[in-house]
C-alpha cells in the first residue's frame, strides 16, 4: 500500500444486505406470526431466519471493519458479545410470554418471569461498557463516546416529543422498554453523525 | 492542529497501516490524526514522536 493519506473505499453492498433482511425479517415475523395464529415455542423456529440474519449482519460487519481498517480487539470482542445477547433476547423474550400464557404465574415468580427478557438487554449495556473500557484506540472510542451521546440526545428529543404527545392524548402510550430501543436506534443516528464528519 | 505524519511516513514508505501497527491503533485513526479531523491525546503524541525520534514540536504545530 502505498503512503497515501486518502480512506480506501470498500464496497458495503453485502453490509448494507445484511441489514435490511435483517431488520425486515425483524419486522415482518411478529407481525405475520400474528397474522397466522402462532404463538408459544412454535414461534421459536419462525424467528430462526431472523436470527440466521443477526449472524450474518454481524459477521458482515467485523468484515467490513476490517477491511475500512478500524477493527480493533475490543471491537470485534464487543461484536462477538452482541451476537449471543442479541439471539438470548428473542428466546428468553418468547419463553417469558409463553410462561406467561401458559401457565399463568403470579406472585414473584410472575415478578422473574417479567424481569427475564430485560437480562440480555442489560448485558448488551454491559458489552458496551466493556468496549469503552478495553477500546484502547483512543480515536475508536471518541467515535463510540460520540455515538452514545448522540443516542443519548436522540432518546431525550423522542422520549420528551412522544411524552407531551400522550398527554395531549395525540399518540399512544408505549412501555418503558421502548427507550432502550429508541437509543438503540439512535445509536444508528450517531454512526450518520460520525460518518459525516469523518 | 497541522502535522507532518504524511511526509515523515514518505520518508520511510511507510503505509498509514504499517504506521497504524507501529502504533497499534487502526488505520483509521491514522488517516484521522494525519488530515487533522482528529487531534492525538498527548500520551500518543508522545507515542508517535518516540516512533519517529522526533520532538513532538517538530511532528505537530498549533496553526
Amino acid at each position: 500500500m502505498a503512503f497515501d493519506a486518502e480512506p480506501v473505499k470498500v464496497p458495503r453492498t453485502r453490509l448494507i444486505a445484511s441489514m435490511v433482511l435483517f431488520l425486515l425479517l425483524m419486522g415482518a415475523t411478529p407481525a405475520l406470526a400474528e397474522e397466522w395464529g402462532i404463538d408459544g415455542l412454535a414461534l421459536l423456529p419462525f424467528f430462526l431466519p431472523a436470527l440466521a440474519a443477526m449472524v450474518w449482519m454481524s459477521f458482515e460487519i467485523r468484515a467490513h471493519s476490517r477491511r475500512r481498517g478500524c477493527a480493533t480487539a475490543a471491537g470485534l470482542a464487543y461484536n462477538r458479545r452482541m451476537v449471543p445477547l442479541a439471539g438470548g433476547y428473542v428466546v428468553v423474550l418468547l419463553g417469558a410470554i409463553l410462561l406467561h400464557q401458559r401457565y399463568h404465574v403470579t406472585g414473584p415468580a410472575l415478578y422473574a418471569i417479567a424481569v427475564l427478557p430485560a437480562l440480555p438487554l442489560i448485558g448488551i449495556v454491559w458489552a458496551l461498557g466493556r468496549f469503552l473500557i478495553e477500546e484502547t484506540d483512543e480515536y475508536q472510542r471518541a467515535l463510540a463516546v460520540r455515538k452514545m451521546l448522540v443516542a443519548s440526545g436522540f432518546l431525550l428529543v423522542v422520549a420528551t416529543i412522544w411524552g407531551f404527545l400522550e398527554e395531549f392524548g395525540l399518540a399512544p402510550h408505549l412501555p418503558a422498554y421502548w427507550c432502550f430501543i429508541v437509543w438503540c436506534f439512535g445509536l444508528g443516528v450517531g454512526a450518520v453523525w460520525n460518518k459525516l464528519r469523518a | 492542529m497541522r502535522n507532518r505524519l504524511k511526509v515523515l511516513r514518505a520518508e520511510r514508505d511507510w503505509s498509514q497501516q504499517d504506521l497504524a501497527d507501529r502504533l497499534a491503533v487502526s488505520r483509521q485513526s491514522v488517516n484521522a490524526v494525519e488530515t487533522g479531523k482528529y487531534d492525538p491525546s498527548l500520551p500518543l503524541a508522545f507515542r508517535i514522536a518516540a516512533l519517529f525520534e522526533l520532538p513532538i514540536e517538530a511532528i505537530f504545530s498549533n496553526d
